[in-house]
């Protein structure tokens, strides 16, 4: 029940952290100069027209109830002008209406649009044309993909290096596996991109130069073309994991239970698979599940590196398009990461309790 | 039991396998008898091809059902294209298109798909001698034919009128690559489609602005039921009947005037029938109504509207004007930069503050309530109350308050119909504005009277030469209107078109056919079996190429070690390959008509205030910016930059540029002759660099060619000459003290314009800075020129931020486009896309001599007006220099004599070289690598053709013997 309680709470407190930094990243990319620059032989009258079609010419807070909650269509019964036959038609400016439509009052509005619908606007910069969602669900599992890929090879291996760094501290296994650990967190990502890519494609050729994403996120494919991607993010996962759980680990061994648990009879594998393996994963494991939330938003250099046509890029994008922000997108991504990072806190904190029954959240 | 489910399993058993038998029989008998089954080639029931017995016509397609004969059934002479093997045109850009809608397109990219899959009524080829290019018939039969006569009065052609409606007869069997008909009415769908005013495509303004072709009516189409300015209150005739009286306005619902219906409106960015001169011009520039006479002295007096005398200006002893101003004592000078600049001196803000209240960007002016009122357009609507402040604002332009001017037209008896000049002049500048009314399709100069014949009819005349068929080398922004209605979606209120964004989405008509398509990752196409080109007979031995691929890679090193192992057709060399690849065989130089400049903002106004906000990069040193907008100053940092070592630093396949129009444009588009081979555009650039009486016989060049190869535009000792002069005058007006002399902290501060993240503007601003650090050496700027970076600018706007006088220079900014017509082309010198803004070009006047008589206009006039094909009066300039009396009407469109336009425009050229505001610095250029395998058609770059493209790129080998012969060559090939 306190978890419960807990965990109702902090939703509500989520949904008002969501809404304060919805709104103030909705004002701020609307003040952003926002009109294009006088080209040679453009209309530019024209280019008002869309914008004034889009709203953009409406205050901001205006465009912010149109954003969530749509615009107001106004149908009534008119006349196909090629075909002579009666149909619905549908307005959405009150002033449009026909004069007679609009003095008899013989039309009916309902709304349309808005992100309570399901609408989260048009791309007008990036994906000309094209939902925003769409474009989003599209990239989103190549993304995922390759950082499930990177998760599902770096995690056991970053957790079996720290184990047997922690149990062989101070042999050579350990001070191998640290000195690895100190190189490969050093360096960033890209680096070893560059030093694979530089290997594996120009010099020897075995892998190709970006991933084959043609055949979608989960095929045979794309995993074969993007050995050199998961590598490059691998190491640096690998290197991560292996420290904390070695520290843990080390520190887990030398507690009084452990010795314990060997007195009992168990073996120093048996011990530390079932004893100092479970206490040590309390601050590991929300580790993992934050690096698995965390899949969500890509890495943009090692996708731009190696043709993965993900998300990563598309935030920063969608920020800096020319001639204008491409607001939708932008505004897109600001829910659905400020969604994400508030989420991974609370399921981060729940998460403690699940691996350690000690830690009880909401109690008090 | 079992034997009933035996004899089941058997009735089963027979009827599948008569049912299948029966479904072969039936679809064969349909092929064969029934005729009109098939579907775009293919029958409907079995998927077996068109098996009509009747053969096929001319263009290969089937008699009987009119579908096209399948590739694999072809034999010679129906289609040419017979080679099995694949030829893949391989490249590796950084970008690829996520949007390829004709209608709506706004990235370069776009064209990687729409190149191929798109064809036009008109094209470029070769002529016989494959030396230069032609314009031919691709979709249309033949070429168009003036129909005008048959339209006389409708669509606006009058009686007597030609060249305005146009009839284009399209070949027959056009398809859409789904094997779709392309009709006239296609076209004209299509056309629709692009003007839906719902829709206010991004490209609908290409049929009645970009360009010279203009369809009748398509402009009013697409914006009805939008508010539109419609014409000013008064033309530009300033015919006596047209002026209002004020007393006849009406208020609106909201408070706006009305006059017949319709609102009165003010565009702060048009002056109305004063032609270019809008609010926004005279803010910046200043103005002076009420004319000039000449003193007994001699001396210019320049007087207000109330006729007293503000300034005056001294005459030389050639009787030329100076540009020296004083106040009306003849002693206290007022001139600051350029001639009409004069008022900001704080020593006659006095006299003229009607001019300075309009000054300062319109803060705290008279005017400013009307910038306040307006919308996003710079549109006012005029309530009384607005009105009134823009009688008083044209009051202020002429000097004076309204009560002053109002008074002063009284006494001079300035009437119009009875009525006080004073309070009517604003509807000189004022439009009549209201919500467009709708607008018929019908009413719409674009439509199709037969199956294959369209008709143009066209807002402005065009006879039938080079550029009406290079304006006709279009497809009219033809879509496959079914498709593209399906991706039309108002659900949520708002118009959204997905058409053209992926393979489901997009029907094509090009050579290619879009085959595989995954958002910045990769585009495939193959040959589009249902193009015409592939049966047409003069088209054979053209389109190798099977496949186009494109992989998004975005670095360069994978894209050249990509191309080295033979997976890229063509490589774009950068500036660190160059040295690598300078002598190899495979080199290719690709000339672009840009030329790049280095613009400068010498407005003392804007420097003073930026000057005033800017922190020193020394602590405690004062900051001086307006020695800008001091001519020499300007100049000596164009002539102390190193062009040559410039180039090689930022952009070795760069040229030096030494005159504002590049090698690559057209004079003559009929011959193919350059501009930059006339004579009259060689003496622009040996005017402007001081080589004219440089070259002959007897000379020190041989002639102008050997003349101009001189030109280096790096004259160090000149620029420090010039640097010495400018620090001179700006001790002597005051703008560094004595006092800052003495102490030495003074820095002469520069900030550069450049986008923040790309590294030819990282390069050049440190070249920049250091090319200049060290060309003041030995001058009294020495140690004192300091630059900053403003990194805050966008990418393809930033040109904005000097008009609007937030950075001192831009470098590496220019023009590209309208390579075929260099004369409509001067106009961003002029007009609204201008670098400089800040000098008027409607003031700064030019004499040219024409015809035996010297001519005086202005640079716009010249420029925006007469080479436009508008008439300009001259007054003509005796040999003292000074107005005969005689006025002369010109015009220089394209139906004057080439050489009256070759002169105007070079002149022109010089000209605005010469106001040192703007300077030539690079030519546009790049380099590539062409693979091995492919060979171009020409070794020469054709304007309108390049090497032959898509075309007529052939190949040494299929992809697969290739394959082998770069295995062979151990795998990476060595085109040093």
């Amino acid at each position: 029940m306190y978890l419960f309680k807990y965990v109702l709470k902090r939703i509500g407190l989520m949904l008002m952290s969501f809404i304060v930094i919805f709104t103030m990243c909705f004002v701020l990319i609307k003040l952003l100069p926002n009109m294009p620059a006088e080209s040679f032989g453009k209309d530019m009258e024209l280019i008002k027209q869309r914008r004034e079609l889009l709203g953009y010419d409406k205050p901001i807070m205006q465009q912010y109830w149109i954003y969530f909650f749509g615009r107001t269509a106004y149908e009534y019964e008119g006349v196909d002008e090629e075909t002579g036959k009666p149909e619905t038609k549908v307005v959405y400016e009150k002033k449009k209406l026909p004069e007679d439509i609009l003095e008899s009052e013989t039309y009916t509005t309902r709304n349309v649009g808005g992100v309570i619908r399901g609408y989260f606007g048009t791309s007008e910069v990036l994906y000309l044309g094209q939902d925003v969602w769409d474009v989003f669900a599209q990239k989103v599992p190549y993304t995922v993909a390759i950082n499930v890929y990177t998760m599902v090879f770096a995690v056991p291996l970053g957790l079996a290096l720290g184990m047997i760094a922690a149990t062989n501290k101070n042999k050579w296994p350990d001070h191998l596996i640290s000195v690895g650990v100190i190189v490969f967190v050093s360096v960033p990502s890209f680096i070893y991109a560059f030093l694979i890519k530089y290997i594996f494609y120009i010099k020897l050729d075995i892998f190709p130069p970006f991933v084959d994403a043609i055949n979608g996120a989960f095929s045979w494919e794309f995993l074969k073309s993007a050995v050199m991607p998961i590598a490059s993010m691998a190491f640096g996962t690998i290197a991560g994991f292996a420290r904390y759980t070695r520290a843990e680990l080390t520190e887990v061994l030398t507690s009084e239970f452990m010795l314990l648990a060997r007195t009992k009879g168990l073996s120093k594998g048996q011990a530390t698979l079932r004893h100092a393996l479970r206490n040590a994963m309390v601050p590991i494991f929300p580790m993992i599940l934050g690096e698995f939330v965390g899949v969500m938003s890509g890495s943009l250099i090692i996708e731009q590196m190696f043709t993965i046509p993900g998300v990563g890029a598309l935030y920063i994008s969608s920020v800096q398009a020319q001639p204008t922000p491409d607001y939708n997108f932008f505004l897109l991504l600001t829910g659905f990461y400020t969604l994400i990072g508030l989420s991974a806190g609370i399921i981060s904190d729940i998460s403690y309790g699940i691996i350690d029954p000690r830690i009880r959240m909401g109690a008090r | 039991m079992k034997k009933t489910q035996k004899s089941l399993a058997l009735v089963l058993t027979l009827a599948l396998v008569l049912s299948a038998l029966f479904t072969l029989v039936a679809c064969q008998t349909t092929c064969d008898k029934e005729g009109h089954k098939f579907e775009k080639g293919i029958c409907s029931v079995c998927g077996e091809a068109c098996a009509h017995p009747d053969g096929y016509d001319e263009l290969g397609r089937c008699k009987v059902c009119g579908t096209f004969k399948p590739v694999a059934d072809l034999v010679d002479g129906d289609y040419w294209v017979r080679d099995e093997k694949k030829y893949s045109y391989r490249m590796a850009p950084s970008d690829l298109p996520t949007s390829w809608n004709l209608h709506t397109y706004q990235s370069a990219s776009s064209t990687y798909i729409l190149d191929y899959t798109s064809d036009s009524l008109y094209g470029f080829d070769y002529n016989e001698a494959g030396d230069a290019y032609v314009i031919v018939p691709e979709m249309a039969e033949d070429y168009p034919v003036d129909v005008s006569a048959d339209y006389v009065g409708k669509y606006g052609i009058a009686e007597g009128e030609e060249n305005k409606a146009y009839s284009i007869t399209l070949k027959q069997g056009l398809r859409f690559d789904n094997g779709d008909p392309i009709t006239a009415e296609t076209f004209v769908e299509s056309m629709k489609l692009l003007l839906a005013p719902e829709a206010a495509n991004y490209r609908a303004d290409n049929v009645y602005k970009s360009g010279n072709l203009k369809i009748y009516g398509s402009e009013n189409y697409v914006k009805q039921g939008s508010y539109a300015l419609l014409n000013p209150i008064v033309s530009e005739d300033y015919l006596d009947e047209e002026y209002i009286d004020p007393a006849n306005f009406t208020a609106g619902p909201d408070g706006t005037l009305q006059y017949e219906g319709k609102d009165l409106a003010l565009d702060l960015n048009s002056g109305g029938s004063w032609s270019s001169n809008s609010l926004l011009d005279y803010g910046d520039a200043g103005y002076y109504g009420a004319g000039y006479d000449y003193a007994e002295d001699g001396y210019i007096q320049y007087v207000d509207a109330t006729g007293a005398v503000r300034v005056v200006r001294k005459v030389g002893e050639d009787g030329a004007p100076t540009k020296e101003y004083f106040l009306p004592d003849r002693t206290t000078v007022v001139y600051r930069g350029s001639q009409y600049d004069f008022y900001y001196d704080e020593a006659c803000t006095k006299l003229i503050e009607g001019c300075e209240a309009l000054s300062a960007k319109w803060q705290y002016g008279v005017a400013q309530p009307l910038f306040d009122a307006a919308d996003e357009k710079g549109w006012v609507k005029l309530n009384a109350e607005l009105m009134t402040v823009l009688q008083e604002t044209i009051a202020a332009l002429h000097g004076v308050t309204l009560e002053q001017y109002a008074a002063a037209c009284e006494a001079a008896g300035k009437k119009v119909n009875g009525i006080n000049y004073a309070y009517v002049e604003c509807q000189e500048m004022a439009y009549f504005a209201k919500e467009m009314d709708a607008y018929s399709w019908d009413d719409v100069g674009f439509f199709a009277p037969s199956e294959y014949e369209l008709v143009v009819v066209l807002k402005n005349a065009m006879e039938d030469n080079f550029y009406l068929r290079y304006e006709l080398c279009t497809n009219f922004f033809l879509v496959h209107p079914e498709t593209y209605k399906s991706c039309i979606d108002m659900s949520s209120g708002l118009y959204t078109n997905n058409y053209g964004t992926s393979i489901d989405t997009f029907v094509g008509y090009g050579p290619y056919k879009l085959t595989t398509y995954l958002a910045d990752s990769k585009i495939e196409l193959t040959r589009n079996e249902y193009w015409r080109g592939y049966y047409e007979i003069e088209k054979q031995g053209q389109y190798q190429t099977t496949h186009v691929v494109y992989n998004k890679v975005n670095d360069e090193a994978t894209r050249l070690a990509m191309f080295l192992k033979g997976e890229l057709e063509s490589y774009g060399l950068t500036d660190a390959d160059m040295a690598d690849y300078i002598n190899s065989d495979y080199l290719y130089y690709n000339n672009s008509e840009s030329t790049w400049f280095l613009a400068m903002n010498p407005d003392f106004k804007t420097l003073e205030a930026n000057q005033k906000t800017a922190t020193p990069v020394t602590p405690d040193n004062t900051v001086v910016k307006t020695i800008l907008d001091i001519k020499e100053f300007r100049q000596a940092l164009s002539y102390s930059l190193d062009r040559e070592a410039f180039n090689l630093e930022l952009s070795p396949t760069s040229g030096v540029a030494k005159a504002l129009l590049s090698e690559m444009f057209i004079a003559d588009p009929e011959s193919g002759s350059f501009y930059r081979t006339t004579d009259e555009a060689k003496d622009a650039i040996l005017n402007f660099w001081g080589l004219a009486d440089q070259w002959g016989e007897g000379k020190k060049y041989e002639d102008r060619d050997a003349a101009i190869d001189s030109i280096t535009g790096f004259d160090p000792e000149g620029a420090k000459v010039l640097f010495q002069a400018a620090y001179d005058k700006a001790v002597e007006r005051g703008d560094i003290t004595a006092e800052m002399i003495s102490s030495g902290k003074w820095e002469l501060q520069i900030c550069i314009g450049k986008p923040a993240d790309a590294s030819y503007y990282n390069k050049g601003y440190e070249f920049l800075a250091k090319c200049w650090t060290d060309a003041v050496k030995g001058t009294d700027f020495e140690g004192h020129l300091s630059f900053i970076q403003s990194q805050v600018l966008g990418s393809t706007s930033f040109g904005t931020y000097l008009r609007e006088g937030f950075v001192d220079i831009l470098f590496g900014v220019g023009y590209s486009g309208s390579m075929f017509d260099p004369f409509s082309f001067m106009d961003v010198f002029t007009g609204s896309l201008q670098y400089d803004p800040f000098t008027d070009k409607t003031q700064h006047t030019l004499d040219i001599e024409i015809d035996g008589k010297v001519l005086r206009a202005s640079l716009y006039d010249w420029t925006s007006v007469c080479l436009q094909g508008d008439e300009i009066e001259c007054p003509v300039i005796g040999a003292d220099g000074e107005p005969t009396g005689q006025k002369v009407k010109i015009s220089a469109g394209v139906d004057a004599p080439a050489k009256r336009r070759l002169l105007i425009l070079s002149s022109v050229e010089t000209a605005i070289m010469e106001l040192a505001n703007i300077f030539p610095i690079q030519t546009d250029a790049t380099a590539s690598l062409r693979c091995m395998r492919v060979q171009y058609k020409t070794e020469e770059y054709i304007l309108g053709l390049g090497r032959g493209g898509i075309t007529y790129y052939t190949y040494a080998m299929d992809d697969e013997a290739w394959a082998k012969y770069v295995q062979e060559q151990g795998g990476e090939l060595d085109y040093k």
